[in-house]
């Protein structure tokens, strides 16, 4: 399993370093294009960590069809594959939400000023109003929560794309966005139109579990832990028994 | 180290069988042949034991472990298939590297010496490599792995006759120096007569011989001849083929010769190849 974590890990760390440099310079581009415009611009730069999770969604997708190949190449068995994927997620996160925090500070330190303030997700979301290392675990608890939940998701998708045919890597590829881009929001129409308490039962829901209600972005972050768990048990499922595409 | 037992192995794909109740023991230290015709269920079976795909129904073990998801089992099997499992943007010496990584008995300078001996070009991306140089990054990891078992599935595929010649004189030297367990799947069988001991030929998913080639090859021989000649020395005998050229005809019979004969025929010993194309050919 270390083996392969290490082989894992060892692929992302270009993507990494590709991402730091050009969103360090988007972010160092326009902190100083607002500083030295004129007038009274005020500006906020945040999304840091949406952007810290495509990336990390990116990587896990892409990656795991030649992981696993590479593994089972390697006499590496499907189990060791799961606990090394799950492991990279875990470590993945931790770090990806580090470098995130690493950029929000950077930029802020570097390129701040009373024109423009580089602000984090959970002041966005919750509007928090903590002291800086309480803003900080706060945020990267979160953070890493995030980037967990969206690797899973990444890993639920590839494992299924591994094992599916090809109708159902079709199937996968076309259905998957259009059920969260279509569908979702106009079963979301309907359900606000045609049954606005159930609409209104399932935002209170969502404030809840999100931890928007009671400002608590810690809540929220359980959710997402769990919603990660569920997912590292569907793609073990489909692992356990995927056979490598000719 | 242990035999690999393959015990009632079946595998369909949707209504085709590809394996039907396939039984094979391969034995430690040996150089076996697996040999059928195209779509007889060579890389099937090679791809069940390997732990790429599952079989509906059998067992595979060795030493009585069993060998799908173990992965202590799977570590002492190396196989290299024409499917290409490394990703495709890795370099060739990365390629080892990890291989290297992977298995402990890896011996690196070997596998270095033996890229610089067919010219491998080490930095260039697997992806760019003729087909004929990924066969050959492929045979340099499986002779430098030292695991007890590797299985080469078409391991001359696209290689020219001086790097067939090659390959097979440094397999036979690896053998020598480190015997384990090889199992080669090709087609090419006169290339590699010379260099098997024991034969498993396998014909529309079921294993139909396996044997010492030399047992396989005392059990007929061949009588050519004049036709009408041939024709009449046949009669009563077991004839596996045929073959006739002009007036002219080769028998394939199984047993033994009678020890007196008629002017104008002429025994010889049956090959391979020949033996292998009567079993295989209804």
């Amino acid at each position: 399993m270390k083996k392969l974590l290490k082989y894992q890990l060892s692929t992302s760390w270009v993507s990494l370093a590709v991402f730091a440099v050009v969103y360090f310079g988007i972010m160092a581009f326009a902190g100083i294009s607002v500083s030295f415009s004129g007038g009274d611009s005020y500006s906020q730069m945040n999304g840091t960590e949406m952007a810290v999770g495509i990336l990390c969604f990116v990587i896990f997708v892409s990656n795991y069809g030649d992981n696993m190949r590479l593994a089972i190449q390697n006499g590496r068995s499907r189990k060791s594959i799961y606990t090394a994927a799950l492991a990279s997620a875990g470590l993945g996160s931790m770090m990806l939400s580090l470098y995130a925090q690493i950029i929000i500070f950077a930029s802020s330190l570097l390129f701040g000023s009373e024109r423009i303030s580089y602000i984090s997700m959970t002041e966005v979301i919750y509007d928090t109003n903590r002291s800086m290392v309480g803003h900080f675990i706060e945020n990267y608890i979160f953070t890493t929560a995030l980037l967990l939940v969206t690797a899973m998701f990444a890993l639920v998708l590839a494992a299924a794309f591994a094992r599916a045919g090809k109708y159902g890597r079709v199937a996968i590829a076309a259905g998957v966005p259009i059920a969260l881009f279509v569908g979702f929001p106009i079963l979301s129409g309907i359900v606000v139109s045609k049954a606005p308490a159930l609409s209104e039962m399932y935002i209170r829901l969502l404030a809840k579990v999100t931890g928007v209600e009671s400002g608590n972005p810690y809540i929220g972050s359980l959710t997402m832990i769990i919603a990660a768990a569920v997912m590292a048990l569907i793609t073990y499922f489909i692992n356990r028994r995927a056979e490598l595409k000719g | 180290m242990s035999n690999l037992v393959i015990e009632g192995v079946s595998k369909n794909y949707g209504s085709t069988r590809a394996l039907n109740n396939v039984n094979v023991t391969f034995e430690a230290e040996k150089i076996y042949g697996l040999l059928g015709r195209n779509g007889a269920g060579k890389t099937t079976l090679l791809n069940i034991i390997n732990n790429r795909i599952f079989a509906d129904m059998g067992e595979i073990t060795l030493g009585g472990a069993k060998a799908p998801e173990n992965e202590e089992v799977q570590k002492k099997f190396y196989y290299t298939s024409e499917q290409m499992l490394f990703p495709k943007e890795m370099k060739v010496d990365k390629a080892i590297k990890w291989t290297a990584e992977f298995y402990p008995a890896f011996d690196t300078d070997y596998a270095l010496h033996l890229a610089s001996l067919f010219e491998l070009p080490l930095k260039k991306k697997i992806n760019s490599l003729s087909t004929g140089y990924k066969t050959i990054m492929k045979n340099v990891l499986a002779l430098s792995v030292n695991t007890p078992y590797v299985f080469l599935d078409e391991p001359v595929l696209g290689l020219d006759a001086n790097h067939r010649e090659q390959f097979y004189r440094l397999l036979i030297e690896k053998y020598s120096n480190n015997p384990a367990t090889y199992v080669i799947s090709t087609h090419l069988i006169e290339e590699v007569a010379n260099i098997i001991e024991e034969v498993v030929i396998i014909k529309k998913g079921e294993i139909i011989k396996q044997d010492s080639k030399e047992n396989l090859l005392s059990e007929g021989y061949a009588v050519s001849g004049v036709a009408s000649m041939v024709d009449s020395y046949m009669k009563g005998k077991t004839v596996i083929g045929v073959d006739s050229l002009g007036g002219l005809k080769s028998a394939y019979i199984l047993g033994s010769p009678d020890h007196e004969l008629e002017m104008g025929l002429e025994i010889s010993s049956l090959d391979l190849q020949k033996l292998f194309i009567q079993l295989t050919n209804s």
